[in-house]
């Protein structure tokens, strides 16, 4: 063994033994806390952002202040160190009594956390005296618990969400008055496209490396998704023959299928165009950089618009040393010529977006505590002190976004958005892959929407039947896990338990309308199958 | 104009009526595995129900956390499969029970999927037991069997009417919902008839027994074909009653406007 083979060796023991030390010392409960005769929980979560850490330290301390026998504490862990740190901590069964989890398969649900069915479904106290008062905890969130983990499948309350997740456009007010005056920010599409090109003129003019739209894979996508989505939004409703006014009754997944929609439908074609014309207002080789670097251009004043979620507001205002503004994601409407066409309104956030949905850790050594302190996080007060601190839209019913932030509360009156094809960042699949190995090709000078979808076209049947394929597998292991669970409250029913005879035909209807939905897709698939 | 039906006390009347009531002592023995098994702790509940020796429940839970304990292994369900057969003449819940999953087992466990032999067993299954909600449930399977494995080239219109009229006996409620579900998404999917596609979500709906997201969409569905009908007073109904449960929703907005352009 050489010289360098020894070091990198030690290199990577010494990465492991600092790891597993980190994480023993951040999952392990503080000793002096229990030597002192009280009662810990703690929670933890990924976001390291701006006003976050500070609204829910605030949020502690009010509670530690209302049961002085209790000390909550909070642990940020970095958003790339988490997966591996939430695995170490299921496995050694060492987690905080609070987790935030993105999505977690139903045996992890069932294996890992509590379900919180129970406490969900009476009212929250500390709501009383609100006008929230005696209303069950589970109908005290805006769009009720419907995204809660567990629900849809096991059906079960497994998280509750502390605030909702929104996203729009941000822009440099300094250097929007430099170039436009007292001009408003572009309500409309069209607004948006003739506020660009000033903005490439002003920037040819003053010699100024500046553009319109600071761009990275992840901020492209919010704004190049949601356009394309705008896209398709008519022809969603169209294709669905379920009539179910939506796209998530599984048109998605069939979108793009004979007799369906297809990459040569108009809709489609638009929605291409439509990427290819506002990609190509961001900073060349947008695709290539993170988010960071997008935020990094924007607080440089290398760029006038940046788009992204609420949740990035605190470190944008941190970082910039100009006046933002924020304004709605620039849709297309339906009276503007061109692309109008295709929209039926703007897209709907009700119900949609609940974030920072924290999970009760089955190891828990005070559940109960645990999820007091949710109650407490939750009720309308200290929500409305949450979202007044961290600036995020609230969950709850009754609570006011902050003044700040007002413009990222959920937009009610909209319609439900049209289908996508795949995510352009932090997504699998192959339709994913395909889509952005060729993405090069829909944007700059030499690029466009003909050559793209030439360039994809004879592989997406292939990457779509691989992705459907992949998803009936997923499907069919739930279904299939149901099993345990049906036999279990039809024996648990016959003893005249009423909740288990409920929640028994709700899990029967959840497997059925899974296994008859996918069974269609299947069903097509093997028709076509070439 | 449709009833309000209520979930709770349908399908709870149904299990009273139609499954004998109360543990044997043997049986309780059981209850914490069973709960084990309820939370996907198979290998925890195969335990307690192994301690639990010859108790009928407790071979059936033997067999059920065998069918899915991780890594899933052909042996395993073999041996489930040995001991379903032991249980599935038995005239009570576990004999019925065990023959419920004798048909789950090559509809969705095997790796290799045999279809006809679990439409063979679902049928053995509802010949025996017609009235007891697994009898019924088996008829939900043997639609979503065909409707899954019909040819494009097959009259998919006379298997739908050929379903729908067995299903005429059906009077478990979760039963009857989930069948007139799966026939409804095949009539509108298939393109066959939307008006027929219409008829089955109201016979689910008026079942009672739907609730949550899949109650949301069907009374947006059942609101927009009563639109696309011309029975506008139905879809002025059953859009309402979306919006009276579900005025949060994501698409509460469109059906509001949807109403408002009603005639």
């Amino acid at each position: 063994m050489n010289w360098g083979k020894i070091m990198n060796f030690f290199g990577l023991a010494m990465l492991v033994l600092i790891f597993l030390w980190s994480a023993v010392v951040v999952l392990s409960p503080d000793l002096s806390t229990s030597a002192q005769g009280k009662k810990e929980i703690r929670f933890a979560h990924w976001q390291l952002e701006s006003g976050l850490r500070e609204a829910f330290d605030r949020v502690a301390e009010d509670y530690m202040a209302l049961h002085p026998d209790v000390v909550v504490k909070q642990i940020a862990v970095p958003g790339k160190a988490y997966p591996t740190w939430l695995t170490a901590g299921m496995t050694s069964r060492l987690l905080p009594d609070l987790v935030i989890l993105g999505a977690g398969s139903d045996e992890t649900l069932a294996n890992h956390f509590l379900p919180m069915t129970e406490y969900v479904l009476r009212p929250n106290h500390y709501n009383e005296g609100t006008s929230l008062e005696g209303v069950p905890w589970k109908d005290t969130f805006l769009g009720g618990l419907s995204s809660s983990h567990g629900v849809n499948t096991l059906q079960e309350y497994y998280s509750i969400p502390s605030a909702i997740m929104t996203i729009r456009m941000y822009y440099n007010k300094t250097l929007w008055r430099e170039i436009f005056g007292s001009a408003p920010p572009p309500a409309t599409y069209g607004e948006f496209l003739a506020a660009c090109e000033k903005i490439q003129s002003f920037a040819e003019q003053t010699s100024r490396p500046l553009v319109p739209v600071a761009g990275s894979n992840l901020n492209a996508d919010i704004l190049l998704g949601a356009l394309f989505q705008s896209q398709t939004q008519k022809r969603a409703i169209e294709i669905d023959r379920l009539n179910s006014l939506t796209t998530f009754s599984g048109v998605q997944p069939r979108a793009i299928w004979p007799g369906f929609a297809s990459l040569d439908d108009p809709a489609v074609r638009d929605g291409f165009e439509i990427m290819r014309e506002a990609g190509n207002l961001m900073q060349s080789g947008f695709m290539q950089v993170g988010r960071d670097e997008a935020i990094l251009h924007f607080a440089q004043g290398r760029a006038v618009m940046l788009p992204s979620g609420v949740w990035d507001y605190g470190s944008i205002v941190e970082q910039s040393d100009f006046e933002i503004g924020v304004f709605p994601i620039p849709v297309p409407e339906p009276s503007e010529s061109g692309f109008g066409a295709n929209v039926m309104g703007r897209p709907a956030e009700s119900g949609a977006g609940n974030a920072l949905g924290f999970l009760l850790f089955a190891g828990s050594k005070h559940p109960e505590i645990a999820v007091d302190f949710l109650k407490f996080l939750t009720s309308q007060k200290q929500n409305q002190i949450f979202a007044n601190i961290s600036k995020w839209p609230p969950s709850v019913l009754g609570v006011k976004t902050a003044p700040e932030t007002e413009i990222f509360a959920p937009i009610q009156e909209g319609f439900p958005a049209g289908f996508s094809l795949a995510k352009l960042a932090f997504s699998s699949g192959d339709v994913y892959l395909l889509l952005n190995q060729n993405l090069h090709k829909l944007f700059g000078k030499s690029g466009s929407v003909s050559e793209f979808v030439e360039a994809i076209r004879p592989h997406y049947n292939k990457a779509l039947r691989s992705d459907l394929a992949r998803g009936a597998s997923i499907n069919a292991s739930s279904a299939q896990r149901m099993d345990s669970i049906i036999a279990s409250l039809a024996v648990l029913a016959e003893n005249g338990d009423a909740e288990e005879a409920q929640k028994l035909s709700a899990i029967l209807q959840s497997q059925n309308s899974q296994e008859s939905n996918w069974g269609l897709i299947q069903n097509r698939m093997q028709q076509t199958e070439q | 104009m449709q009833k309000n039906p209520a979930v709770l006390p349908r399908v709870l009347l149904a299990f009273c009526l139609l499954v004998p009531c109360g543990f044997s002592s043997a049986a309780k023995d059981t209850i914490e595995a069973w709960k084990e098994l309820e939370s996907l702790r198979e290998r925890e509940a195969l335990a307690g129900f192994e301690q639990a020796g010859d108790d009928p429940l407790a071979k059936l839970g033997t067999a059920v956390a065998l069918i899915n304990l991780q890594p899933k292994t052909e042996a395993n369900l073999d041996r489930a499969q040995a001991i379903l057969e032991q249980l599935e003449d038995r005239p009570d819940l576990p004999g019925v029970l065990a023959g419920y999953f004798l048909a789950r087992l090559p509809q969705v466990h095997r790796r290799q999927k045999q279809p006809d032999e679990a439409v063979r067993r679902y049928q053995k299954l509802l010949a025996e037991h017609p009235e007891h909600p697994f009898g019924q449930l088996a008829l939900v399977q043997i639609a979503l069997i065909k409707i899954r494995s019909a040819k494009e080239d097959a009259d998919r219109a006379s298997l739908l009417q050929e379903l729908s009229a067995s299903g005429r006996e059906l009077t478990f409620p979760p039963a009857v919902r989930d069948f007139h579900l799966a026939l409804a998404d095949a009539y509108a999917d298939w393109r066959i008839s939307e008006k027929e596609s219409l008829g089955h979500l109201l016979t689910a709906y008026e079942s009672g027994a739907v609730t949550g997201n899949v109650l949301a969409t069907l009374l947006v569905r059942i609101g927009e074909i009563s639109r696309k009908q011309g029975d506008f007073a139905q879809a002025r109904i059953f859009y309402q009653k979306f919006l009276d449960n579900f005025s949060q929703e994501i698409r509460a907005y469109a059906v509001r406007q949807r109403m408002e352009e009603l005639p």
